[in-house]
């Protein structure tokens, strides 16, 4: 595991040296969280006084959108694109920075000297993935649980607490599931970055393959909220198996003539 | 300097690498003592970058087998990480961490301690003349400097073998010199075992006991007096004697 967290601590050495480039992540994150919150903060105030719901209604009513209890469905809506967008954001994010990990050191011309480290080559497949996700983990995590637990203080929300934080189904979702189905989706990225000689190649591979497999997963885990906790513990299982099989096949395709 | 040690350091049998229906080595039979320096010369394309990256162990060869202290090169990074360093065109270093960070992290990759990969460093960048390099990002420093820091780390993994893939290819004359000095002299002081890839036949004469040629077939010469060695081999280096014959002529 040493070995492991060298890797690891490297690249995030090397992201850090990229302030640009964690502007733009957390730019991205922090409009999803704001929009999001302000449209059920938004929602929460017009909850709170009966007139103004009325006159909300009315006029929602008047402009053709037929709709019973419509706050109450609007929240729900916008909780669900929120935990959507967030997972969403984590694995798209994770599957861009790992479609260059490989490609990386093909392009620094490192990657002789780590295949003559004593460096397995699961072992450095596992720290990029495990770099990959946790630097957008941060970023996610970082912006939207704040802003999670402070929606989940609003009595408009109060039906579908499942769908956020202190539930203990939806920590184990953003907390466990998420970065562990980004390791998965990075792992595959990685295996895309180790067969390619060039980013421009390594990154249309992330967005064409892993770009979809993020969608789907991310509608899985956030549909999946409605489920017990124990569910997902399940699907955090699911993505462990799926890293651990995305890691060792990328190492497979690595040690195939890895500099030729 | 003359082999004083008659156990190869580095042995390679009937090593052959055939990728895709192509030939890229054949035939290499290879003893390299400690403090000997093999020259390694051959065409573009004539599998010199394929040889030394079989005697590396980064790759498998279809024939044959290469032992580095009786070990097999192909588990040397598992068993005896550090026997062999390389040194390729490319410095290899990432661009984004400074001199320092690049070469304590791959000597911590190696399994040293990080204090002993600083000392180790602070022993050998005078020699190297790194100076403030170290503490520069890498993307800052001309390739002559870093081709120096590539050669730093190569050395404080303190090898066995050293392999050499045209190490001066992108220099100035002085960069160029200055790292093959220090080829030169740490193959006289701690017996490192080295193999220089090179097209420079000057250098090669200058700092090698013997050359390999790999043209149709490998060629050994025990002694090679420089490029008028070449018409040994034919047309295949009729670039180099034309070279020689202007250089000859101003």
């Amino acid at each position: 595991m040493r070995r492991v967290w060298l890797v690891v601590r490297r690249e995030l050495l090397e992201h850090r040296r990229q302030p640009g480039m964690l502007v733009a992540m957390g730019l991205v994150q922090a409009a999803i969280v704001a929009l999001v919150t302000a449209l059920v903060g938004m929602l929460a105030l017009i909850a709170r006084d009966p007139k103004v719901l009325a006159d909300f209604e009315a006029n929602l009513a008047a402009a053709g959108i037929a709709m019973v209890d419509p706050v109450p469905t609007v929240v729900e809506n916008a909780l669900a694109a929120f935990d959507f967008l967030l997972v969403s954001q984590l694995l798209g994010m994770t599957a861009v920075l790992a479609a260059q990990a490989l490609v990386h050191e093909r392009q620094c011309g490192t990657l002789p000297f780590l295949l003559l480290a004593p460096l397995r080559r699961t072992e450095l497949v596992l720290g990029k993935a495990i770099a990959s996700a946790l630097t957008p983990w941060l970023i996610v995590v970082g912006l939207g649980l704040p802003a999670a637990l402070w929606m989940s203080t609003w009595s408009v929300v109060a039906p579908f607490h499942w769908r956020l934080p202190p539930h203990p189904g939806w920590l184990v979702s953003f907390l466990l599931g998420g970065p562990l189905w980004a390791m998965a989706l990075a792992s595959v990225a990685a295996a895309l970055s180790a067969r390619v000689r060039d980013v421009r190649t390594a990154q249309q591979g992330a967005w064409m393959v892993v770009f979809v497999a993020s969608i789907v997963i991310a509608g899985a885990i956030g549909g999946a909220l409605v489920e017990d906790t124990a569910f997902q513990l399940f699907m955090a299982a699911v993505g462990l198996v799926a890293t651990l099989l995305g890691v060792g096949a990328c190492a497979l395709v690595l040690g195939r003539d890895p500099l030729h | 300097m003359a082999p004083s040690d008659p156990v190869p350091v580095l042995q390679a049998r009937d090593l052959s690498r055939r990728a895709r229906r192509r030939v890229l080595v054949e035939g290499v039979d290879l003893d390299l003592h400690p403090g000997e320096i093999l020259g390694l010369i051959g065409p573009n394309g004539g599998g010199k970058s394929t040889l030394l990256h079989l005697l590396a162990g980064l790759l498998r060869p279809t024939t044959g087998t290469v032992t580095v202290d009786g070990v097999p090169a192909d588990r040397l990074a598992r068993t005896a990480a550090g026997k062999v360093a390389l040194i390729t065109p490319e410095p290899g270093l990432y661009p984004l961490l400074t001199g320092r960070e690049n070469l304590r992290w791959f000597g911590e990759l190696h399994g040293l301690s990080r204090a002993e990969v600083d000392t180790r460093i602070d022993a050998l960048a005078p020699a190297l003349h790194l100076g403030d390099a170290l503490d520069q990002r890498t993307a800052q420093l001309s390739s002559g400097t870093r081709q120096k820091l590539s050669l730093c780390r190569a050395l404080a993994m303190r090898p066995r073998v050293l392999l050499l893939d045209e190490p001066t290819a992108n220099l100035d004359p002085v960069s160029a010199r200055a790292i093959l000095a220090q080829v030169r002299a740490r193959a006289d002081d701690t017996g490192l075992a080295v193999v220089l890839c090179t097209h420079d036949l000057v250098a090669a004469e200058a700092l090698c006991e013997r050359v390999l040629l790999l043209a149709t077939r490998p060629v050994h010469l025990e002694r090679f007096d420089g490029p008028r060695h070449l018409p040994a081999v034919g047309a295949l280096f009729a670039p180099y004697q034309q070279a020689l014959a202007d250089r000859e002529r101003a």
